[in-house]
């Protein structure tokens, strides 16, 4: 089980002021493009572990 | 307000003095626990604000054998594609360089990124952060800055951080 420490003399609080509409936006805009980039990712992980199988048989 | 508890049992905080860790648990903030988190405690927060604000879910955490100290908060909002997060802040006696317990801050964000993949967001979880922490941020939490001062933990980084801190 791992913790996460602070640094020394700096405590972690966070205060966030909301999100104006444009942040709203540009943030939905790179969750959207981040989660595509993320399924990418896995999916070609999955086909390169195919393709290691079938060079090993 | 729902009312459950979500992930009860981590070993994640951890006593500075002793060296030994606790189980913590996570839930949702009532009423009556109001008065103990008021800016009178030495809380900096405005939890009772918080509290009565329809679109947010304010998060204690506690030590499972001692739920009466509140170890730190966390007030979330669920939005459509991700968990954005309010506030986060310790109790005040585990502030400064003698602060009882270490770990609190990290638990509650494990706990946002929990919560992120529990309502479909696939663990995105986003906040504002002080500049002088920003690289903290992303090296301890593996999150990304988007530009100003906002940061994002995604999918992959969300992973360990659950992993790191919650029993399955």
């Amino acid at each position: 089980m791992g913790i996460i420490l602070e640094p020394n003399g700096v405590d972690f609080v966070v205060q966030s002021k909301p999100l104006t509409k444009k942040q709203e936006i540009e943030l939905s805009e790179y969750i959207a493009k981040r989660k595509i980039e993320i399924k990418r990712q896995a999916i070609q992980r999955k086909s390169n572990r195919k393709k290691d199988k079938i060079i090993i048989a | 307000m729902l009312d459950f508890e979500i992930d009860k049992l981590t070993d994640s905080i951890l006593n500075r003095r002793s060296g030994d860790s606790f189980r913590t648990v996570i839930s949702l903030l009532e009423k009556i626990d109001l008065k103990k988190v008021s800016k009178s405690k030495g809380w900096q927060f405005d939890w009772k604000y918080e509290f009565s604000q329809i679109d947010r879910e304010v998060y204690k955490l506690a030590i499972v054998d001692n739920q009466n100290v509140i170890q730190g908060l966390i007030s979330l909002t669920i939005k459509l594609d991700h968990v954005f997060m309010n506030l986060l802040e310790s109790a005040p006696f585990n502030l400064g360089s003698n602060k009882v317990y270490e770990g609190v801050p990290g638990n509650l964000v494990a706990f946002s990124c929990k919560l992120s993949f529990q309502r479909g967001s696939d663990g995105f979880v986003s906040f504002e952060s002080k500049t002088k922490l920003i690289n903290h941020y992303i090296k301890t939490l593996g999150a990304f800055h988007i530009g100003n001062s906002l940061l994002v933990i995604d999918t992959n980084a969300a992973k360990i951080l659950v992993e790191k801190y919650f029993k399955t």
